[in-house]
């Protein structure tokens, strides 16, 4: 479905992303661990197009995608709920819901659709359609990024560091949310600091050091590698 | 008391016109933070426009009938400014996009200068004041002993009307809800599948034709136009969008009628016509010094 293939990214002069490659298959959920400043985030944003790579292929549904803006990109089904949630702060939570179907050329009634079940997926929204996104807590705003990206009906959804900054509870329910996207067959990207709740979901992970991957594998073999048990575990 | 109010409608006459020029301002930093200096000259360039259609296209046999005339002047003003609006976004801000601030800046200026010197040189007699025709000729119209020119009436009139449309536009179409959604976050607009640059094209496209709309109505009021029109309608509309709250639309329109209301007033009692302008200023300054954020803006928190 996705395939990354040698992808390089630099800011001016420095090189962010030096030579990624990995596949993400329909169905599947694949999670990128790894420190700060690994180029994990930075990786998410050029898949999604908001940056442009030096090198490297980006082939998604068979097309390449990697020299696309970043509306082509999502109309062809590729959604990104971005790190920090960035929901749009002085609309609604139906405003900010609009928007997440704004891509969509298929008819309102799907929208309507999509409308409920994300809804569905998140009841506290709906108490909220009318309420500023600026003004919910750091959890419901990270509802409401989620629910926006599947208001596009993506092919794959990539989530950028969806439990960061969250309370235990609220980490606790996001994470439970990403596991019954994947039990709906959901297709997802995750970029995750905890990387125990990423790997327990993962059906293939990739460990990225300094703009390289050093370790690739299932979920549970990585999560049963000592060296990224020391280093992301926490373990001694 | 008379007078008070016959102020009072000269204010909201005079701020119709800030506000119509501070829309574009307000719009532009709105969605790209860029205080586009230039815009005083596409209302200048949009009177001008308008008067080309009158004095060289229209037949004299038309000049006449306001009905046909105002049409088409106002089309033949915002056609020339949105075209110039657009092609100094296009070659002057995109390609600094990522640059600076500093730098757009330093362009808009330059345009500005360039657009003034355009029309100065090469507009038949525009080295000096041009007259501009009146179109709706017919006596002023008197209400409860306020006199109002007709064209004033009508300048008002359609000023309220674009201003309401505009708000619907932007409030509920979906192409305003793109607008919004760029101006608070452009980066996150575009994971929504929003063509941000064409929603800058239209920004500013729509600036400009509320601007040409303010340079027609600005050359039947007072009957003639110059080229430097443009520096100062353009700093009395900037300081009417920071008074309201730069990048807040409502808060254009009402800075705009507020700056007009002052004006007119200071005018009456204050400091007399030799020195109207100076209110203008010692409002900028005073709004910069003691409510940056403007009346309606928010003040803008620094987030991490």
């Amino acid at each position: 479905m996705l395939e990354v293939r040698d992808l390089r990214v630099a800011y001016g002069k420095i090189e962010a992303v030096k030579g990624i490659s990995f596949t993400v298959d329909p169905g599947q959920v694949v999670t990128l661990i790894g420190g700060n400043g690994a180029g994990k985030t930075t990786t998410l944003r050029t898949l999604s197009g908001l940056l442009t790579p030096t090198a490297g292929e980006v082939i998604f549904e068979g097309e390449p995608i990697h020299s696309l803006p970043a509306h082509e990109i999502v109309r062809r089904g590729l959604a990104h709920s971005p790190e920090g949630r960035h929901v749009f702060p002085r609309m609604t939570v139906q405003e900010n819901l609009d928007l997440g179907a704004f891509s969509r050329k298929d008819g309102a009634k799907d929208i309507a659709e999509d409308f409920d079940r994300s809804l569905d997926l998140f009841p506290v929204l709906r108490d909220r359609r009318t309420q500023v996104a600026g003004t919910l807590s750091g959890g419901e705003q990270q509802m409401l990024a989620m629910a926006r990206a599947l208001m596009s009906r993506p092919r794959l959804l990539m989530l950028d560091e969806p439990s960061m900054g969250l309370s235990p509870i609220m980490m606790q329910r996001i994470l439970a949310t990403v596991a019954e996207l994947k039990a709906r067959g959901t297709t997802i990207l995750l970029v995750e600091q905890n990387a125990q709740a990423a790997l327990g979901l993962a059906d293939s992970a990739h460990v990225i050091e300094t703009g390289r991957i050093v370790l690739s594998g299932t979920g549970p073999e990585l999560l049963g590698n000592d060296s990224v048990r020391k280093a992301y575990l926490g373990e001694e | 008391m008379q007078q008070f109010l016959q102020q009072l409608v000269n204010g909201v006459v005079l701020g119709a016109t800030y506000g119509l020029i501070a829309l574009g301002y307000t719009m532009v930093y709105g969605i790209i933070q860029l205080i586009n200096f230039a815009h005083g000259e596409i209302f200048m360039v949009g009177a001008f426009a308008g008067l080309a259609m009158y004095s060289y296209v229209l037949p004299e046999s038309m000049q006449g009938n306001p009905f046909i005339v105002l049409p088409l002047v106002i089309l033949a003003a915002v056609i020339v400014s949105v075209t110039v609006a657009l092609l100094v976004e296009r070659y002057g801000y995109r390609p600094l996009r990522r640059a600076p601030r500093l730098a757009p800046l330093i362009t808009a200026i330059g345009v500005s200068i360039f657009l003034q010197e355009l029309v100065r040189l090469f507009y038949p007699g525009a080295r000096s004041q041009v007259s501009f025709p009146r179109i709706i000729e017919g006596p002023n119209l008197e209400l409860g002993g306020v006199t109002i020119a007709r064209t004033s009436l009508f300048l008002l009139v359609v000023a309220l009307a674009l201003m309401v449309a505009l708000q619907t536009f932007i409030r509920t179409s979906r192409t305003g809800k793109a607008m919004r959604a760029t101006s608070q976050d452009a980066d996150t607009a575009r994971l929504m599948g929003i063509n941000t640059d064409r929603i800058i094209v239209l920004t500013f496209a729509l600036g400009a034709a509320l601007a040409a709309v303010a340079g027609v109505m600005q050359g039947m009021r007072f009957v003639s136009i110059d080229f430097r029109i443009g520096f100062l309608g353009g700093v009395k509309a900037f300081t009417a969008a920071v008074l309201g709250g730069i990048g807040n639309i409502t808060g254009a329109m009402l800075g705009g009628f507020v700056l007009g209301i002052v004006e007119a007033m200071t005018t009456q009692y204050l400091l007399g016509s030799a020195y109207k302008d100076v209110a203008a200023f010692v409002v900028l300054i005073a709004v910069l010094v003691f409510r940056p954020q403007g009346l309606l803006g928010e003040r803008v928190a620094v987030r991490a």
